[in-house]
């Protein structure tokens, strides 16, 4: 029997509903654009369980489940969908190569309420653009024509100062509340983008930049397990165990 | 004309009866938060015990945070004018760090939510606190 797993396992209206909205349809849009990946079950980070995050989670103020994958060249990639306090639809995915790759990270995030949406839309370099521009050339500027359509939907920028120093050129954040199909497409565009990159990704060679890349990439990844508001919310919601597991899960 | 202290009892009497905010609240304990509001309004403590709110007057010393924000951006967010996570950008924490915010705020979420359905739902929160956005805004 193949490893690769062919079925998300539910779709935005199978685990929960939430109250006074239907939330859009995240996971049965976004999963389709990563079957050519050939994705297998990611069941244990670091030594850490994560079939339990899979299983499913129902906690007094979160109800949802959590996906983890890889594949030869991604190390991990993480899918969340889960709904906060009956009121808030929370997605996510989050994708990371493994070391021997050097493709940008995928930061896609959905919150989603009533009367708000909150995005994040990012293909995040792992390597200072500006020191190896070639690798904005390579990975991130061919997203420039999706970016171009949907910049209307930017918001107010973040008011954390390290997530924006950590953000590509590309980055999409927050704003459109009236715009939720459009900011949905946004999202399955620059998956669609990032699936190419990972597909069309050789390994790197140059071991000096390969060890540069890494290292900044676990530090990428240290900020955001330490930072990330996604984390406390999580820890808060799922308790200590489940919640450390999540940001091991997705950082 | 209620104060900020009536308008957030009155409200939390509310959310501490409903069998939705009950249920969420069930595991939340030991969280305190005091108030302080820029605009002449007396201090406020909400706290977390045993699952129920609990509002008082004052700044509660052994609140884990403080915050200092107009009375008008709590009104807003109860009105739902101001996404709640937006409520930190209008706000100087006076008590503790981010960190800290983040994790005891966020066992305000049911209250903030209850706040926001009980503001559509129920004409005296509404009233009192559109009445009190008018004083504090000075219209």
């Amino acid at each position: 029997m193949s490893e690769i797993i062919t079925d998300l396992g539910f779709d935005s209206k199978s685990l929960w509903q939430p109250k006074g909205f239907e939330p859009h349809p995240y996971p049965e849009s976004t999963w389709p654009c990563l079957k050519e990946l050939g994705l297998k079950r990611l069941a244990e980070i670091e030594g850490e369980d994560l079939t339990v995050l899979q299983d499913g989670v129902k906690k007094p103020m979160a109800v949802g489940a959590f996906r983890h994958f890889y594949n030869d060249k991604i190390e991990k990639l993480a899918h969340m969908w889960v709904l906060i306090s009956r009121s808030i639809a929370g997605g996510m995915w989050m994708g990371w190569p493994n070391d021997d790759y050097d493709f940008p990270v995928l930061v896609l995030a959905w919150e989603e309420s009533k009367k708000r949406l909150h995005i994040i839309i990012d293909v995040m370099p792992i390597v200072d653009v500006v020191e190896y521009e070639w690798y904005r050339e390579k990975y991130l500027d061919g997203i420039e024509p999706v970016y171009n359509e949907y910049k209307d939907l930017i918001g107010s920028p973040s008011t954390y100062r390290w997530f924006r120093a950590q953000a590509g050129p590309y980055l999409i954040f927050d704003g459109p509340s009236m715009q939720r199909d459009r900011a949905l497409q946004c999202e399955v565009e620059y998956m669609k983008y990032w699936v190419k990159t990972v597909q069309e990704s050789e390994p790197v060679t140059d071991e000096q930049y390969r060890q540069y890349a890494n290292k900044r990439k676990r530090t990428i990844m240290a900020q955001l397990r330490q930072r990330d508001p996604l984390g406390s919310v999580m820890l808060r919601t799922l308790g200590p165990e489940l919640g450390r597991k999540c940001c091991i899960g997705y950082t | 004309m209620a104060s900020m202290l009536e308008i957030m009892q009155y409200g939390a009497e509310l959310v501490n009866k409903d069998e939705e905010f009950i249920a969420q609240m069930a595991e939340l304990d030991g969280d305190s938060i005091f108030w302080r509001f820029e605009d002449d309004q007396p201090a406020v403590t909400t706290k977390l015990v045993k699952g129920q709110n609990v509002v008082e007057g004052g700044e509660d010393p052994g609140a884990q945070v403080g915050m200092k924000l107009k009375a008008k951006v709590l009104l807003d967010v109860i009105d739902n004018s101001l996404e709640a996570k937006m409520m930190y950008t209008y706000t100087e924490l006076v008590k503790g760090d981010i960190e800290l915010a983040r994790h005891h705020v966020f066992a305000l979420t049911p209250l903030i939510f209850g706040y926001q359905d009980y503001y559509e739902s129920d004409e005296q929160f509404k009233q009192m606190v559109d009445e009190k956005k008018k004083q504090v805004a000075g219209g």
